[in-house]
């Protein structure tokens, strides 16, 4: 799977997260910070782990929601997963 | 299946934390006198299996107190990594009774760890308002919706009194279960998960009137 069609699922989880209007989610990118841009909480960086798990049949390994500050830090993991 | 673990007041595979709820519990009953109301008839009903176990939290012996509430059921407390670096930190968590976790970096792991625990029926307590309040309940913190919601066991609000003296009685109130699996109906909206911590915010709250007439 390519980084951009990885880039849209995060955005359509973003979106029925209700995360942001859908001009919000749309404007994302990978530069995007998920704290200060989009003003996720913690508990919010943890359902969006969870949604990732579910979209793309992955496990997240034993990490901190803070190491992942912008999309494209989630976008890299999700990537490497994959591969 | 929400399948209760075997209710044995004592087992050799949690030697050392039924080693303190049985040696504790008759200096304590005899220190605390505990006075439990419950809000209902369904509140009344004995936890079967898997529950969060939600309270405020008045003071750092609030988990001895909700021992004492469920005292037919062993209790496994999330606490902040943190207190891990106390004294008693490492004790209680060799005992087996401490799930940390670090608020400020929230682990999936530790995540796991709560989810996993609820799943194989036991009984998960934590203090949603995050760290002892000063006598006011604060806000809760969402988290324990995610929890219950992912490993699909009820949230069971209790309410303790703040103990005014070192020898008054200890006098607490639960709630009635509730089912976040039935209230979010698959993967909510960030919105929704805020709306049913404001829920459980204001059940709590129910809970402190009642415990205002103990």
């Amino acid at each position: 799977m390519k980084r951009n069609e990885i880039l849209d699922k995060l955005k359509e989880i973003l979106l029925s997260a209700d995360a942001g209007s859908s001009a919000v989610i749309d404007s994302v990118t990978e530069d995007t910070h998920l704290l200060n841009d989009l003003g996720l909480s913690s508990v919010n960086m943890l359902y969006l782990m969870i949604a990732t798990e579910e979209v793309f049949q992955i496990r997240f390994d034993d990490v901190g929601v803070g190491e992942f500050p912008t999309v494209g830090d989630v976008v890299s993991y999700i990537e490497g997963k994959l591969s | 299946m929400n399948e209760p673990q075997k209710a044995k007041l004592f087992s050799l595979r949690c030697f050392v934390m039924d080693f303190i709820r049985v040696s504790g519990a008759l200096p304590g009953l005899l220190w605390l006198r505990p006075k439990i109301r419950y809000a209902s008839k369904k509140a009344k009903k004995r936890i079967r299996g898997g529950a969060l176990v939600i309270s405020n939290h008045t003071s750092f012996v609030d988990p001895g107190y909700t021992m004492f509430v469920f005292w037919y059921r062993r209790q496994y407390f999330v606490c902040h990594k943190a207190f891990m670096e106390t004294k008693a930190g490492p004790f209680f968590h060799a005992a087996g009774c401490l799930i940390p976790i670090d608020a400020d970096n929230f682990n999936i792991g530790s995540f796991r760890a709560i989810t996993d625990s609820l799943k194989a029926g036991k009984v998960v307590t934590l203090f949603p308002e995050g760290h002892v309040n000063g006598g006011e309940m604060m806000e809760f913190k969402s988290g324990m919706v995610l929890i219950s919601m992912q490993s699909k066991r009820p949230i069971v609000p209790v309410y303790l009194k703040p103990r005014k003296h070192w020898c008054s009685r200890l006098k607490a109130v639960v709630g009635e279960p509730v089912d976040i699996t039935a209230l979010c109906g698959g993967m909510p909206a960030f919105s929704k998960i805020e709306e049913i911590t404001r829920l459980l915010r204001e059940r709590e709250a129910e809970l402190e009137e009642l415990a205002k007439k103990l």
